[in-house]
C-alpha cells in the first residue's frame, strides 16, 4: 500500500497500527482493516472532483466519486465471468444432452438474464457506498490529512451587506441560471462561474440570502435576460424551468431554457441512481408521462457528476452549443 | 524660460491649444514658457532644457505618444523607444520580475515600470524634471473628479456627447492626408467611421481583416456598416502563414510586450493601408471611457462577494480586478518559477491597485473602474500599441475616442448613462444612433475573434511548441512543466483559454530574446 506523503510501497506485514514503515506517519485506511479504499484512492478521488486543485468541490462530489470508485462491483468483470459460466454451461449441456436445441435454449436464457440482471444491477436506487459509511471515511480523512483547502466550506452570510458600492445594484445581467439547489449555486458561484460568463446565479429557495432580492430586482431590468434553469433528475428538478416560466414572482411568460438533468440522462449513470424523496411523481408541468414514471422510482443528483463536467455542460449550453449539453 | 537657443525636441500630431493648432517648436517655446502645458490637448512628448540646466521630459495627458527614460546620478536619458534608451545607457540589462508578473496578469504593462529594470516609461501626464541627479515628478493633467451632483438631462448629455464627438473627428481629418480607418464590424469603429464619412463629406479608405475561411469573422457587419457610410472598403485577407511570418518583426516595434493578439493583425493592416492612406483612424477606446466589457463580471462578483461567503477564497476586490483581465493571474502558482513566485509575493499586483479601486475622486464604482482602465489600458496597451505599429508604415494612427476633451467628458456622464441596466456603452451608442443601422447599434456583444485557439491546435502548434519549450523556458521565468500542460493541453478548469496563454507567451519569448538577448 503506497502511502501518499513519502511514496513508499509497504507490504501488509511491514504495517504496523496502520502506519507507515517509512516515514511513521499515519494511514487513514487500510482495506486489510476492512476499509474499502486505500489513501492513494482516496486522495485520487478527491484530485478527480476538484480537476487536480483546479475547481472547488462540495463533499456531496466526492461521496458519488467515491461510490464510482468503489471495488469489489465492477459491471464488465461480471459480465465476463458470468460470459464465461454461460459458455460453459452451453457446452456441459451440448455435451451432456448431446442436443443441440437444449444447449441453444440454455444460451438464450442465459443472455436474457444476463441482460436483466445487469439492467437490475447498474440501475438500481441504491448507492455501493452508504451516506454513513461515507462519512466516517471523510471523518477519519480529515482527521489523518486534514481538510482539503479546494472543499467547500460555506460561511454565514446573515450579517454580510449586499455591497459597499451603491451604484452596483443599479445596473443588470445578460443572464441568469436558477437552480434547484443552493449547493449547485455554490459550485457555480465558488468556481467563478458568475464572473467568468457575466451570469447571475440564484436558488429557487432564495439562495445565497444576502443578495437575493437584489439579484432578482437587476435581472427584471434586462428585457433580453437569457435564462436557464439548472437542477437534479428529480421531479422538482424537472418542472423547475416550467415554474420560472409560470410563477409571476420569477419570470412569467419568457423563456426559460432547461439545462438540468432529465431522466434521459441517466443511461450515462446508472449505478449512482437514489431512491427519490418525493414520490409518486405527478405528470404535467413540464414532466412528461414517462418521466413520471422513471421519477417516481429513481432520481439522479447533479452531485454525481464532477464538478468539471457540470460546469462544463452548463458553459457549453448558455454559449448557445448545444443545450442538452449532459446529453 | 525657454528661448531660441535652448534645447527643445518633440514629437506631436495634431495638438491643440485650445482652438489653435500648434504649428512648430515656436508655438511650443510660447506654451511651455507661459506654463500651459496642461491645456494642450493631443498626442504628444516634448523634452526640453530649461534656463536652469535641468532637463524637462513631458507626455500628453492621455497617453498617445509615449517615451521612456533611465535616470540616475549622473545621467537622465530619454527617448521614444526602450531601444534607444538602451543603447545610449549601456546598461547591464537585468528583466524585472514583477513586470513579467505584471505582463502576465494583465498581458500588457501597467504603470512606469518596463520589462528592464531601471528603465521607465513616463506616465500620462506626468512631467519629468532632472536636474543635479535628483528627478521629481508633476502631473500637467490627470482624469477629472466625477461631479457631485448633474443637472443636464440625459438628451442634453447626449448632445454634448455628440458635439465632443464631432470636434474630435475633424481634429483628426485636419490635414492634406488621405484618410481611412479600420473597421471591425464593432460599433466604436462603426462610430468612427460614420462620423468621419458624415464631417469629412467624401468617400473615405475602410480596411477589415479577415483571417481566411474556416475561421470566425464579422465581415457582415463590416460590410453593413461600409455599404452604409459608402466607403471605399478592403478586406485584407491574413493567413495563418502570413501571421507567423510576421510575428518577430511585430512584436521588434513593441517597447513593453503586449500579448493582445491583434498586434500582428494591426501590423499587418496598417502596411496594407499604407499604400494609399497617411491617416488611419480607430475606435480604440469606447470600451474603457464609456462602459464596455470587464464592468459587469466585476460588479457581479462586487455584489456577491464569495469571500464572504465561503472559507479560503481569494477573492479581494483587487484579486477580482486582476482576475478580470482573463490571463494568467490565476495560473500563478502553478505556471512561475520559484524566483518569480519570491519576487511577487506580499501581494505586490494586488497592493498597486488597491490606491485605484479606493480613489475616493470617484464615488460611484464604475467610474473607478473606467479611470483605471483609462489610464492602465488606455496609456500602456492600447494607444502605444497603435502609435507602435503605425509608425513603422509611415501612418499616423488616430485615436478621436480617446480625444481629451471626450474622455473628459466621459467622466462628467452618470454611470447609469454608461451601464443602463446590461446594455453597455449606452450613451455613447445614443449619441450616434442617427448615424448607423440599429442592427449595429444593437447587435450583441461579440468576443475577439481572432483564431488562436485554431491557430494553435493546428497550423502553429509546432512553432508554437518550439518557441516556448525551447525559447521561453531557458529564461527561468515559467516551470517547463507548465509549457508542457499548456502545449499538450492538459490545462484543467472549465475555461483554460489556452490559445490566448499561448499567444502571450510567445510574445513574452520573442519579445525578450529581440530586446533583452538570449536566456
Amino acid at each position: 500500500m503506497i502511502c501518499i506523503r513519502c511514496d513508499y510501497d509497504s507490504k501488509r506485514r511491514e504495517r504496523f497500527q496502520r502506519t507507515c514503515p517509512k516515514c511513521r506517519k499515519s494511514f487513514a485506511f487500510d482495506p486489510n482493516g476492512g476499509d474499502i479504499l486505500t489513501d492513494l484512492a482516496f486522495q485520487n478521488a478527491i484530485n478527480a472532483v476538484s480537476s487536480n486543485g483546479h475547481l472547488r468541490w462540495g463533499v456531496e462530489h466526492l461521496y458519488y466519486e467515491v461510490c464510482r470508485r468503489r471495488p469489489g462491483w465492477r459491471p464488465h468483470g461480471r459480465t465476463l465471468i458470468v460470459v464465461a459460466s454461460l459458455v460453459l454451461v452451453f457446452f456441459a449441456t451440448y455435451i451432456v444432452s448431446a442436443h443441440p436445441y437444449a444447449a441453444y435454449a440454455t444460451l438464450f436464457t442465459g443472455v436474457v438474464f444476463i441482460i436483466y440482471a445487469g439492467r437490475w444491477l447498474t440501475s438500481r436506487n441504491q448507492l455501493p457506498v452508504t451516506l454513513k459509511k461515507f462519512n466516517r471515511m471523510w471523518e477519519r480523512w480529515q482527521q489523518i490529512h486534514g481538510r482539503p483547502e479546494s472543499v467547500l466550506t460555506r460561511r454565514s452570510t446573515r450579517d454580510t451587506p449586499v455591497t459597499s458600492e451603491p451604484d452596483v445594484v443599479e445596473y443588470s445581467f445578460d443572464r441568469v441560471v436558477i437552480c434547484d439547489r443552493a449547493r449547485t449555486v455554490d459550485l457555480l458561484l465558488a468556481n467563478n462561474f458568475h464572473f467568468e460568463n457575466n451570469c447571475a446565479v440564484l436558488s429557487i429557495e432564495g439562495y445565497p440570502p444576502h443578495v437575493f432580492e437584489t439579484v432578482r430586482t437587476m435581472l427584471r431590468r434586462n428585457p433580453r435576460l437569457e435564462i436557464y434553469a439548472l437542477h437534479d433528475a428529480t421531479g422538482a428538478g424537472c418542472r423547475l424551468a416550467h415554474r420560472l416560466a409560470h410563477d409571476a414572482d420569477w419570470f412569467e411568460g419568457r423563456e426559460v431554457i432547461d439545462v438540468g438533468l432529465r431522466p434521459h440522462h441517466a443511461k450515462r449513470y446508472r449505478g449512482l441512481l437514489i431512491e427519490p424523496k418525493h414520490k409518486p411523481v405527478p405528470v404535467g408541468n413540464g414532466v412528461s408521462k414517462k418521466e413520471a414514471s422513471w421519477l417516481s422510482v429513481y432520481s439522479l443528483e447533479l452531485a454525481a457528476l464532477r464538478p468539471e463536467q457540470i460546469i462544463r455542460a452548463v458553459f457549453i449550453a448558455i454559449s448557445g452549443h448545444h443545450h442538452d449539453s449532459f446529453g | 524660460m525657454l528661448d531660441n537657443n535652448s534645447s527643445f525636441v518633440g514629437d506631436w500630431d495634431n495638438c491643440y491649444d485650445g482652438v489653435h493648432n500648434i504649428d512648430g517648436v515656436d508655438d511650443w517655446r510660447i506654451v511651455v514658457n507661459e506654463r500651459r502645458l496642461e491645456a494642450i490637448e493631443g498626442p504628444f512628448t516634448i523634452a526640453w532644457i530649461d534656463a536652469s540646466g535641468g532637463i524637462n521630459l513631458v507626455r500628453d495627458g492621455v497617453g498617445e505618444r509615449t517615451a521612456y527614460y533611465y535616470a540616475d546620478s549622473t545621467r537622465f536619458v530619454f527617448a521614444s523607444t526602450l531601444d534607444a534608451v538602451l543603447a545610449a545607457v549601456q546598461i547591464d540589462k537585468r528583466i524585472d520580475c514583477i513586470s513579467v508578473a505584471r505582463y502576465l496578469a494583465y498581458a500588457y504593462l501597467p504603470g512606469a515600470p518596463t520589462l528592464i529594470e531601471g528603465v521607465f516609461e513616463v506616465l500620462p501626464g506626468e512631467q519629468l524634471h532632472w536636474s543635479n541627479g535628483k528627478l521629481t515628478a508633476t502631473r500637467i493633467w490627470r482624469t477629472p473628479s466625477e461631479p457631485e451632483s448633474i443637472t443636464a438631462s440625459e438628451a442634453q448629455q447626449r448632445e454634448t456627447l455628440r458635439t465632443r464627438l464631432n470636434t474630435a473627428i475633424d481634429r483628426r481629418l485636419a490635414g492634406p492626408h488621405a484618410i481611412g480607418a479600420s473597421l471591425s464590424g464593432g460599433v466604436d469603429s462603426s462610430l468612427v467611421v460614420a462620423l468621419a464619412s458624415c464631417r469629412l463629406g467624401a468617400q473615405i479608405n475602410t480596411y477589415s481583416v479577415s483571417f481566411g475561411d474556416g475561421y470566425a469573422n464579422e465581415l457582415e457587419w463590416s460590410s453593413l456598416v461600409a455599404q452604409h457610410c459608402k466607403t471605399r472598403h478592403r478586406v485584407v485577407e491574413m493567413a495563418p502563414e502570413l501571421i507567423a511570418e510576421n510575428f518577430d518583426r511585430t512584436i521588434a516595434k513593441l517597447d513593453k510586450p503586449n500579448g493582445d493578439p491583434l498586434t500582428v493583425p494591426n501590423y499587418l493592416l496598417f502596411e496594407q493601408a499604407s499604400g494609399d492612406v497617411r491617416v488611419m483612424l480607430n475606435g480604440e477606446g469606447g470600451d474603457p471611457c464609456f462602459g464596455g466589457p470587464k464592468n459587469l463580471p466585476m460588479l457581479l462578483s462586487e455584489l456577491f462577494g464569495t469571500g464572504n461567503m465561503f472559507e479560503a477564497t481569494n477573492d479581494s476586490r483587487e484579486a477580482r480586478f486582476l482576475r478580470a483581465h482573463q490571463k494568467c493571474y490565476d495560473d500563478f502558482p502553478r505556471m512561475l518559477s520559484d524566483d518569480m513566485l519570491e519576487g511577487i509575493s506580499e501581494n505586490i499586483l494586488e497592493s498597486e491597485i488597491t490606491g485605484w479601486l479606493a480613489d475616493s475622486r470617484y464615488p460611484s464604482f464604475i467610474n473607478r473602474l473606467m479611470a483605471v482602465n483609462v489610464v492602465f489600458k488606455g496609456a500602456h496597451h492600447i494607444l502605444p500599441k497603435v502609435d507602435a505599429l503605425s509608425a513603422p508604415h509611415a501612418v499616423l494612427a488616430r485615436s478621436p475616442l480617446f480625444d481629451r476633451s471626450v474622455v473628459a467628458y466621459a467622466f462628467s456622464i452618470p454611470a447609469n448613462l454608461k451601464l443602463r441596466g446590461s446594455v453597455e456603452k449606452y450613451l455613447l451608442k445614443e449619441a450616434v444612433r442617427d448615424l448607423l443601422p440599429a442592427s449595429v447599434i444593437e447587435r450583441p456583444k461579440s468576443g475577439m475573434l481572432v483564431p488562436v485557439e485554431q491557430w494553435f491546435q493546428g497550423p502553429h502548434q509546432a512553432f508554437a511548441r518550439e518557441r516556448l519549450l525551447d525559447g521561453l523556458a531557458p529564461y527561468g521565468l515559467i516551470r517547463r512543466d507548465y509549457l508542457e500542460s499548456l502545449m499538450s493541453r492538459r490545462l484543467l478548469g472549465h475555461r483554460p483559454r489556452i490559445g490566448i496563454k499561448i499567444w502571450l507567451l510567445l510574445t513574452l519569448e520573442s519579445w525578450l530574446r529581440q530586446h533583452y538577448g538570449p536566456a
